[in-house]
């Protein structure tokens, strides 16, 4: 690592912590909170919401699946901008405002609890975060990891125990509150890494019109190694990285189905979104917010994925590979999609590194905060405190433990995650986020919305709808998805077939196009059902 | 255009261009939405939530 690195680092992590002393100096009472979130100016509040929903996991991994996928992905950034802004602000984020305030709700898990009286939901939302979290915690850690791995020539363990470390610091000292300045601080750099990694690839590779039209023609160009790869997508339903792939073929079910709707969809059910929504302190903020957001998310998802799926021309000129060929390894015969945005900025623009790796870390942190302090709160306070009645009387140190074993347990998952799914060249940290937007989704999202939005929802109605969308979810998961059931094995051991899916395309269905749909059906069936005797 | 060689590409790029637009404008549009004394009432309500919250101490919570 050259001395600049390690001075843009150092320098990053040092106004990191006094930003977050900042703001927890000044924020001692409610009263300083809310007087400090008056005078705060709404760009920073906003930044610091997007900064939290993007993270490594964005850029590092969809930018790598854009290489493969394509400018198709692009229908990504538009269901982010309008079901993760905009749907996610105007319509839930002012509802989830009002409700959260009206029960006195301070963790999703409770203000389900609280909306429908169910301990029941409160203990079963909690477990669902605390285990289905680290799926993504993991994918963001790896993201930044990757990155790590490649630019410090490090193993993958020492750059994920660097980053597990850095987070736990983080965390710990600073909370979830008073990090508004840091979040902002860390967005405001991600924001200019990706305006200028834009700039820079469009103007070396001759513009927006050239570098689309090199990009279009380059399947008619290929040769070698870059050719039998791109020849063994086609036949998945690859049509060229300009266009999307052939409708219902399994690149298109897996780009459309697992990746655009799993993400673009599930954001709306993101547990540690959704308790930002009652941390604003006026709806005017949520407006502000769709602005900056709208921008934001726009600026750094947009630019990661256009230029994940450009810079196959780029290797191409370089060394005749396209993106993913050149990550070919012993370990990753198929390739490694993780790879190839680290690849791209450190051959691309070398000096660019050192600013790229702190963007990484800022995009890591200020996703993980929240994560690992949802993860903390959904053990400790809705699982273990309301499970077992019992109420630590002294600071919260059942809520750090939890946020501990969170960590640990994510750290576990960015370890296993490519030893699990990276055999076949797959991209593995878009999957992994992917199953747990997925999985959201489909348990949280039909009672959260039904929970907003209709008087009608009973108890029993959005009891049985979390049940029934779990467990579809871990059903299909476990026997009929073509890609976790069989790297899982168990529906071989028990059926002796990889999946009881058969061999077409309804094995390359994510399970949140079939389990939110039931979830949303029983909740409202079972409402109906019992609304008169509730009432 | 620009490129693209199906619809479906094509309808991705624009779509995201035009919602990222749409933001801008609603947010500038509504920037100073609600009203101030609505806002009052609002930070109130706020005010009585974050004392309920157990995440800090009562020391923090005047």
């Amino acid at each position: 690592m050259d001395t600049l690195t390690i001075a843009v680092i150092v320098g990053f992590l040092v106004i990191t912590a006094f930003l977050g002393w900042l703001g927890w100096k000044q924020t001692k009472t409610t009263g300083d909170y809310l007087l400090a979130g008056r005078k705060t100016h709404p760009v920073i509040m906003a930044i610091s919401y997007g900064s939290t929903f993007i993270s490594t996991s964005a850029i590092v991994g969809f930018g790598g699946a854009a290489s493969k996928f394509g400018m198709g992905i692009l229908w990504l950034v538009f269901l982010n901008i309008l079901v993760g802004i905009f749907i996610a602000f105007i319509v839930f984020g002012k509802a989830t405002r009002r409700m959260g305030h009206a029960l006195d709700a301070h963790t999703f898990p409770e203000l389900i609890a609280k909306r429908f009286d169910s301990r029941f939901l409160q203990i079963g939302c909690g477990l669902v975060i605390f285990l289905g979290m680290p799926l993504y915690a993991g994918a963001v850690l790896l993201g930044g990891a990757t990155y790590l791995v490649q630019s410090l020539a490090i193993t993958r363990e020492l750059a994920i125990l660097i980053l597990v470390i850095l987070v736990t610091a983080y965390v710990m000292f600073g909370g979830m509150k008073g990090v508004m300045y840091t979040d902002a601080f860390q967005g405001g750099i991600m924001f200019l890494g990706m305006v200028i990694l834009l700039v820079v690839t469009y103007t070396t590779l001759g513009g927006v019109q050239v570098a689309h039209d090199r990009l279009a023609h380059l399947p008619a160009e290929l040769s070698g190694s870059s050719k039998a790869l791109v020849d063994g997508w086609t036949k998945d339903g690859f049509t060229g990285w300009m266009s999307m792939p052939v409708f219902g073929s399994p690149m298109w079910m897996q780009l459309v189905s697992t990746i655009i709707l799993g993400v673009g969809i599930g954001v709306l059910a993101q547990p540690q979104l959704i308790v930002r929504f009652m941390t604003v302190k006026s709806d005017r903020e949520l407006n502000r917010g769709v602005a900056i957001g709208g921008l934001f998310i726009f600026t750094v998802t947009g630019v990661a994925y256009v230029c994940g799926a450009l810079s196959n021309v780029w290797f191409w000129d370089l060394g005749k590979v396209v993106s993913i060929a050149g990550t070919v390894t012993a370990a990753t015969p198929k390739g490694n999609p993780d790879a190839v945005i680290p690849n791209f900025i450190m051959t691309s623009m070398p000096w660019f590194n050192a600013i790229f790796m702190v963007t990484l870390l800022a995009a890591a942190m200020s996703t993980m905060s929240s994560q690992v302090h949802t993860m903390g709160t959904s053990l400790g306070r809705d699982v273990i405190e309301t499970g077992t009645r019992f109420r630590a009387k002294k600071g919260n140190w059942v809520v750090r433990i939890a946020m501990l074993a969170g960590i640990g347990l994510s750290a576990l998952l960015a370890w296993y995650l490519p030893v699990f799914f990276g055999k076949d060249g797959s991209a593995v940290i878009a999957t992994g986020t992917s199953l747990f937007f997925g999985l959201c989704a489909s348990t949280f999202l039909p009672l959260f919305t039904f929970g907003l939005f209709w008087k009608g929802a009973t108890k029993q109605g959005a009891v049985w709808g979390f049940s029934a969308g779990l467990g579809v979810s871990i059903v299909w998961l476990l026997f009929f998805s073509g890609k976790v059931a069989g790297g899982l094995g168990l529906c071989g051991l028990l059926f002796g077939v990889p999946t009881l899916a058969g061999t077409g395309w309804v094995k390359d269905l994510d399970p949140i196009i079939v389990a939110t749909p039931i979830g949303f059906l029983v909740t409202w069936l079972v409402s109906l059902a019992t609304w008169r005797k509730v009432s | 255009m620009l490129g693209f060689q199906d619809a479906g590409a094509l309808l991705g790029f624009l779509l995201t261009i035009a919602s990222a637009l749409g933001c801008v404008i609603y947010g500038v549009v509504n920037w100073n939405k609600p009203a101030p004394e609505e806002e009052t009432k609002e930070i109130r309500e706020e005010q009585e939530w974050e004392d309920h919250d157990p995440d800090r101490s009562p020391k923090e919570r005047k």
